[in-house]
């Protein structure tokens, strides 16, 4: 349930190659999670998985103290964690982005939250925000892992289906075609053209006339950059 | 009429001495100057005679008179006359005593016509005297009649009112109007003439004039009588009274309403009965009226002779040494007006009362502020009260007071609320504190403590004060106070009751209701709590629990072995049923309490907007954050509002607006559907009021069937 933008930033761990299996193995994972008993099972589900799991931290504090020891590929972190049990994880994470904006930053939550993905994603690439739940789909996380690593920005298709499936009147949606409903939903969860391609089983070029489409109807200005492009999409689904 | 002759005799003597003397004269003038002019002496007997003796006796003497002049002229004389000379001397002398005789003749004649006229004239006036002083008619002509008969040297004269005719005694004079005037029938042709043509006129105008005059005496005596009957049955007091202050006449009502016999009234001065109160304005009354100023209504009391008052009210004018009074008992009158006076200044009062009672029953029902109760009651009191000074103060348990309202008469020193009042020594405040009821102190002049002193100190002298009890308890007091020396009115305590019992009800409502919203608050905020933790429980705790089992599943799928396949696939399995029960319950916790982010309601209730199944109109304006407490009730308030909506309404739209407004956070969701939506019936409705209310917030639902439903809450932001 997750996908990934192809970034043209690359990571200075992924070396000089640009295809997207190209991070460096093993990756190295911090893991933040107050719940031991959870914690340990992501920690040994990622070991299992070939993940390096470098450290793990059961408070903000703790957290930043192991990532600076550590200075891991990617961070695994809990939205709430102690003491106030609120966004302890997202401001760590912010922190994290500022002293080391080359690490990865997956946010896990136990509920989809607009705003603070919102948050997350302008904080810029190489970034994810998932329900905590998508954990136990093992593959497909550690495959998520991978993507934020290499630099895809990452939201929760449960997040994305809400602000497309979202009813509102006078809905600049309305003029979407069905497919171009899907092509966006596709385009907010961080999907590049031929991913969505891939996943529509259609050509990309199909697919880039969709996208032209959209942003036209929608008034968005295109860019070059695929994380913008998420979060102009995110940012308008939100704002509308 | 004609004076009688001098007998004839006389005459010829007098002539005759004439004669003698002129001869004599004329001898001796002759003597002085020989000349003959004397004759003219003889005339002067010829002129004496003629006008005494008449005509006849006159010519006599002239013939004599001429022989003698003749005679002498010649002294001594001779016997014949000498010539033709002497002849012509002598008919000279006739001839011009002949005229001279003439003319006297006629000069008598008209003396005579004088005379007569003279006595016609006299003869009218006495007539007009005799028959105009009589009242008869009858009686004055029979005056007039004699005295004519005297006058006219008449046996008898007599004036009849019918037409009488001629008998052989009498004869008969008609005159005008069917009178007659009889006069015997030897009465002169000469007379009769004179009857007729000028005293008949004069009775017959006199005879209309007395005829006239009886008239109008007639018609004088029935207008006096009418006037008499008006004076004697008025009711109103009318008299005729001298300057002296004596009454000269009055009428029978004055006995009516005072009580005197009309003789002791007449006897004595009339001020003897005006009360001694008003004597000085009756007095200065009638100087006014004697001064011949005019005297506009004035009202005195009189002293009956049963010694009560009447209230006479006068109109006077005054006339030569006279006044004339028409007076009117008032007494009934002005007791009707003084009891109508005090019956609508009881009204009022009362009614200015039930007006200043409403209005702060108004306040009080309308739940409004305590301060502004207790400032309205100062105010009103004061207004009822006469203007005094007011003031309501709380007992405190330290054992003081506090004030809490005041309103000081105009010009004296406001005392500022919040000041602390020892409730030691004298004074109102600690009297109604000890005994619990109401308390008055008519002076604070030699009150001790620091309360009495500053009593003293703002120029109150006396103060009224009553309890105010809420619920059985002694709450506080309300007083009223006075500059003026004397005491406040008997019924000041039960006015001022009157409005304690006012505010007491505004202070048990206002505990009552700060109870009831404190006691929602804690249920609401207990309820979010329990809310709160099983939302946690259920994400951090039973979620984060299937997660770890899950992980713990794919662990146990990992490392187990690939036979039997079936058992992987059964592990499998049961990690996707885990998940759906984890989405499940991520489902359900949603609900249960509003997860507000930093972010606050805007996204939150941006998040419920994009999960209504009726498409949401979004209009919000929150600045600043709102509470969090009222930001959960207006999520809720939002959430239940477009659960209902999309439930019942069947509506098209929702349009949702959520601003802030200074200190008013206002919230409405308004819907194009079916409407008829009650509260009372949903419990959903009814919680959401409790927590609004609990948050001093109002909530309003206007439902009617076919025009949608609307439900708009304001919520203070800063909770009461």
């Amino acid at each position: 349930m997750t996908s990934e933008i192809s970034s043209d930033n690359h990571r200075l761990r992924a070396g000089p190659a640009q295809s997207g299996d190209r991070v460096r193995l093993p990756l190295r994972v911090v893991l933040a999670e107050d719940d031991v008993l959870l914690r340990e099972g992501m920690a040994s589900l990622f070991t299992q998985s070939g993940i390096d799991v470098v450290g793990q931290a059961g408070d903000a504090v703790q957290l930043l103290k192991v990532v600076r020891a550590t200075s891991p590929d990617l961070v695994v972190v809990d939205i709430r964690m102690p003491p106030t049990q609120t966004t302890e994880g997202l401001d760590a994470a912010r922190v994290i982005r500022d002293e080391l904006p080359e690490t990865g930053i997956l946010v896990l939550s136990a509920h989809a939250d607009v705003e603070q993905a919102i948050e997350l994603l302008a904080s810029g690439h190489g970034v994810g925000y998932l329900l905590k739940s998508r954990v136990v789909d093992v593959e497909d996380f550690v495959e998520t892992l991978q993507r934020i690593a290499k630099g895809a920005t990452v939201v929760d298709a449960a997040l994305v289906q809400e602000l497309v499936s979202a009813r509102r009147r006078n809905d600049p949606l309305a003029g979407l075609s069905a497919r171009e409903r899907e092509v966006l939903a596709l385009m907010a969860e961080g999907r590049s053209n031929s991913g969505i391609a891939h996943t529509l089983c259609v050509a990309e070029g199909t697919v880039e006339k969709h996208v032209r489409s959209i942003l036209t109807k929608l008034g968005i200005t295109e860019t070059s950059e695929n994380h913008r492009r998420v979060l102009a999409v995110i940012t308008f689904l939100e704002a509308r | 009429m004609r004076p009688t002759a001098p007998r004839l005799a006389l005459g010829i003597a007098v002539a005759t001495a004439f004669i003698v003397v002129e001869s004599i004269l004329a001898i001796l003038l002759r003597r002085v100057a020989p000349d003959e002019a004397f004759g003219v002496v003889y005339l002067v007997g010829v002129l004496v005679i003629s006008i005494g003796w008449g005509f006849g006796l006159a010519v006599v003497t002239s013939v004599v008179s001429a022989l003698a002049f003749d005679y002498f002229r010649n002294w001594p004389p001779d016997l014949v006359p000498a010539g033709a000379q002497n002849w012509i001397a002598v008919t000279v002398f006739l001839a011009v005593a002949l005229l001279v005789n003439t003319l006297a003749a006629v000069a008598r004649s008209r003396a005579d016509e004088a005379d007569q006229r003279r006595q016609e004239a006299d003869l009218g006036a006495e007539l007009a005297h005799l028959m105009l002083r009589s009242g008869n008619t009858r009686t004055a002509m029979d005056r007039a009649a004699l005295h004519l008969a005297q006058v006219l040297g008449l046996p008898f004269a007599n004036l009849e009112l019918d037409t009488i005719a001629s008998d052989q005694h009498r004869c008969a004079i008609p005159l005008a109007d069917g009178a007659t005037l009889l006069v015997p029938t030897e009465t002169t042709t000469q007379t009769l003439q004179r009857l007729r043509e000028r005293v008949v006129p004069t009775l017959e105008a006199l005879m209309r004039a007395t005829r006239d005059r009886e008239e109008i005496n007639h018609a004088l005596e029935e207008s006096r009588r009418d006037l008499e009957r008006f004076f004697d049955l008025s009711s109103d007091l009318l008299c005729i009274a001298g300057l002296d202050g004596s009454y000269r006449r009055i009428n029978p009502a004055f006995e009516k309403a005072l009580g005197y016999p009309i003789q002791e009234l007449m006897s004595r001065p009339f001020s003897d009965f005006v009360h001694p109160a008003d004597r000085s304005r009756s007095h200065e009354a009638l100087d006014q009226l004697a001064r011949g100023q005019p005297v506009a209504q004035f009202e005195i009391r009189f002293i009956c002779s049963d010694g009560s008052e009447r209230w006479i009210e006068w109109n006077t004018v005054p006339d030569r040494s006279e006044l004339y009074g028409a007076g009117r008992d008032v007494t009934e009158r002005r007791v009707a007006q003084r009891i109508i006076k005090a019956s609508h200044d009881e009204l009022r009062v009362l009614a200015q009362q039930q007006a200043s009672l409403r209005r702060v029953a108004t306040l009080v029902a309308r739940g409004a502020d305590q301060a502004e109760v207790f400032a309205a009651v100062a105010e009103e009191l004061s207004r009822i009260l006469g203007g005094h000074s007011t003031a309501l103060c709380r007992f405190e348990s330290d054992g003081g007071a506090t004030l809490i309202a005041n309103r000081a008469e105009p010009r004296l020193k406001w005392t500022p609320v919040g000041t602390h009042l020892s409730l030691e020594g004298d004074n109102v405040a600690t009297k109604v504190f000890r005994f619990g009821r109401a308390a008055r102190l008519n002076s604070y002049d030699n009150a001790a403590g620091s309360t009495a002193a500053l009593i003293r100190d703002l120029g109150i002298r006396s103060v009224v004060g009553v309890p105010i009890v809420v619920e059985g308890n002694l709450w506080g007091a309300a007083f009223v106070g006075s500059t003026y020396p004397e005491p406040l009115p008997p019924d000041t305590e039960s006015r001022i009751a009157d409005f304690t019992g006012l505010v007491a009800t505004a202070i048990a409502n206002a505990q009552t209701h700060a109870q009831l919203t404190a006691s929602r608050a804690r249920i609401v905020a207990a309820t979010d709590d329990a809310r709160r933790r099983l939302e946690r429980d259920l994400h951090d705790g039973a979620q984060q629990r299937l997660v770890s089992l899950g992980l713990a599943l794919r662990s146990a799928e990992a490392s187990a072995s690939s036979e039997p396949a079936a058992l992987k696939k059964q592990i499998s399995d049961i990690v996707t049923g885990l998940v759906d029960v984890s989405a499940d319950l991520q489902e359900i916790s949603r609900g249960i309490h509003p997860i507000l982010s930093k972010g606050g309601l805007g996204p939150a209730l941006k998040a419920l907007a994009r999960r209504s199944s009726v498409p949401v109109d979004l209009d919000l304006d929150l600045k600043p954050r709102v509470p969090e407490s009222t930001e959960v009730a207006a999520y809720y308030v939002v959430a239940e509002a477009l659960t209902n909506t999309a439930k019942y309404a069947c509506a098209s739209e929702v349009s949702v607006r959520a601003k802030t407004d200074g200190a008013t956070l206002e919230v409405s969701v308004r819907d194009d559907g079916v409407g008829g939506a009650d509260a009372a019936k949903g419990s959903g409705l009814t919680g959401l009021r409790d927590r609004v209310e609990a948050l001093g917030g109002r909530m309003e639902i206007k439902s009617h069937p076919g025009t949608g439903t609307t439900l708009i809450v304001e919520i203070p932001l800063s909770p009461p």
